[in-house]
């Protein structure tokens, strides 16, 4: 894992704008999917609407930054304070749901964000967005860094994700998500808080989802609803660690570098009609993996896979109890 | 005037609704029955709307007209997706399923998109509108109505009146008893998810005919469906067929007096409850009760 920050860390400043926006856009997802695989592979709760947290916390910034010329880190503040109030609002009623309604409740969560954007759009500028520009315009270091700049910024975004990730897997509440994943009831028989650690775990999620919109926010410095509150991303945010290995460490990691690139390549240069037909062949891999080798990809390179789960995730089996 | 008005919009939102209860008739079947919460379910009417757009652009046919070839295309399509991804996912975990089929809705989407783009298509057709007691109506509005109606009673007859329909009720509510009475449930699901996918077929062309197809309606039709579904009860047809009328009616008076972004909040908010309050047990009971009142039943669970 060291070798791979490393090597990222030291290509940044060689790689053209070009592919240095390339790996933006992959560290933004990457920790997104990351962040959804505290709750929904750790945890078993499979979240379809996270990217209300990736859009309210962006949207947040751009407003206060715009409209009240707030400087970014308190903007950055209150955007995820007010995602964290929204995650616990959203839980407390999603989580009395269990399997496919909580899916569908949280799809439904983002789908009418979207909804509400357009709506309040003499503020939210509504489907078209809104630009930072007039903010950027007065200064500010956050709206104003180089490319490469923002690469760095986007790579310790990823970096922090990870080691949430890792300190979250082998901390007690990564082990209570775990057992509550395999049998609620057997969890709270033996004293764990489910709700509770739940709610904790959900928060993690939004916590990281919301820190990656706010990155994505300052580096593109354009909000669209249809971006920042769309339920494909969302669905994208939980297909990355399915096929990479939902619960384990590795999953969402490998997911993002296999999915992502070759994706924003197939868009910047042969336009958004090759972008969807990269999202035609994911879905198949995706049945096909579910159909075959529904512990992804991590788990199904053999002896590669194995030795890379061992050398990089420190001789841990970080899968936990899966079945 | 403001009574002519309001009955104009809620004549619009009913006419609308029964469209609606059209497009979730399929998922109702799908989920009372399977028990399979399709997450295709929108973007199969979506590609039903595309197979009506380019039978209309080809040959000219007529988009109601194009309902008797898209219904048996769409039971073929239904009968092989069923076999290939569905039937495989029936045995295994939640996660399988939700995912597999989130899987097709990529494909199908996605696939659209590469082919038709994301802008609007639209069927120019020769109606217009008429006129009834001061209150203007779109015929292709209550045409598609008419054919929601007429939809939804013949799945009924079939559904409590034939043999086979007596085994997709079974089916539904117990496929380990329904097996020693010697229903093929493999057959049986199959079946099923053909009809579901033919009854979107019909929806897809009535649909083409009174909106614009964009590949993003796939999410649209499937949220509203999940909504109207739940709401009448997993695997009640009648159920699905007021549910589908309270969205349309909702959508109107909430659109026209309010704004159109907010009714879809509106009505997802309305969703959650309900599905906060079925997993108390709470609304099932409410649901039962009222079909114990009206004589008409679900299905299952």
């Amino acid at each position: 894992m060291g070798v791979l920050f490393l090597v990222l860390l030291a290509i940044g400043s060689s790689i053209d704008s070009g592919l240095q926006n390339l790996f933006i856009v992959t560290f933004v997802v990457g920790t997104a999917a990351i962040g959804w695989n505290v709750i929904g592979g750790f945890g078993g709760q499979f979240s379809l609407g996270n990217g209300v947290f990736f859009g309210l916390t962006s949207y947040t910034i751009g407003l206060l930054m715009v409209t009240v010329n707030l400087s970014f880190v308190p903007a950055l503040l209150i955007g995820l304070g007010v995602t964290l109030l929204a995650a616990v609002v959203i839980g407390l009623p999603s989580f009395k749901l269990t399997g496919h309604y909580f899916a569908l409740a949280t799809i439904t969560v983002v789908a009418g964000g979207r909804y509400l954007v357009r709506y309040f759009d003499a503020t939210t500028g509504g489907a078209q967005g809104f630009s930072l520009v007039p903010a950027s315009v007065g200064g500010g270091l956050a709206l104003n860094l180089t490319t490469m700049g923002y690469y760095y910024v986007a790579l310790a975004l990823f970096a922090f994700a990870v080691l949430v990730s890792i300190r979250l897997r082998y901390s007690k509440l990564g082990y209570y998500l775990l057992a509550l994943k395999d049998d609620q009831e057997a969890a709270s028989a033996i004293g764990i808080n489910v709700p509770r650690y739940k709610m904790y775990g959900w928060l993690v999620t939004a916590f990281l989802t919301g820190l990656a919109g706010a990155v994505y926010t300052i580096y593109t410095q354009y909000l669209v609803p249809s971006y920042m509150f769309s339920i494909s991303q969302s669905v994208l945010y939980a297909v990355i660690p399915i096929i990479g290995g939902i619960g384990t460490l590795l999953g969402p990691i490998v997911g993002t570098f296999v999915l992502v690139p070759v994706q924003t390549f197939a868009v910047s240069e042969f336009g958004g009609n090759f972008g969807a037909l990269t999202y035609v062949v994911y879905g198949v891999l995706l049945i096909l993996l579910i159909l075959y080798a529904p512990d992804g990809i991590v788990s199904r390179t053999g002896a590669i896979g194995e030795r890379l789960v061992t050398t990089i995730g420190r001789g841990h089996d970080d899968r936990g109890s899966e079945e | 005037m403001a009574f002519s008005s309001f009955a104009q919009i809620t004549l619009n939102g009913l006419l609308t609704g029964g469209i609606f209860a059209l497009i979730a008739m399929g998922l109702t079947l799908v989920f009372g029955v399977m028990d399979v919460v399709n997450f295709a379910h929108g973007a199969f009417v979506m590609l039903a709307m595309y197979l009506t757009f380019v039978l209309a652009k080809v040959a000219g046919i007529d988009p109601f007209l194009a309902i008797l070839v898209v219904t048996p295309v769409f039971f073929v399509f239904g009968v092989v997706t069923e076999r290939l991804v569905i039937s495989p996912i029936l045995d295994k975990s939640m996660f399988a399923q939700v995912f597999a089929t989130l899987g097709l809705l990529w494909i199908f989407t996605n696939g659209a998109d590469f082919i038709f783009g994301s802008a609007p298509r639209s069927i120019s057709t020769g109606y217009t509108g008429i006129t009834l007691g001061g209150i203007a109506i779109e015929e292709v509005r209550l045409y598609g109505f008419v054919i929601a109606i007429v939809t939804t009673t013949l799945l009924y007859l079939f559904l409590y009146r034939t043999k086979t329909g007596l085994a997709i009720r079974a089916t539904a509510q117990s496929k380990e008893l329904a097996r020693p009475f010697g229903v093929n449930v493999s057959y049986i699901y199959m079946l099923t998810f053909g009809i579901a996918i033919a009854l979107v077929g019909i929806a897809g062309s009535v649909s083409a005919a009174t909106r614009p197809t964009t590949p993003n309606v796939a999410n649209f039709f499937v949220l509203i469906s999940f909504v109207i579904v739940t709401l009448g009860g997993l695997g009640n047809v009648t159920g699905a067929f007021l549910a589908g009328l309270f969205i349309g009616i909702v959508n109107a008076w909430v659109g026209f007096y309010l704004s159109s972004e907010l009714a879809p909040p509106i009505y997802f908010t309305i969703f959650i409850m309900v599905l906060v309050l079925r997993s108390t047990g709470r609304f099932d009971e409410l649901l039962y009760r009222i079909n114990a009142a009206l004589g008409t039943g679900g299905m299952s669970h």
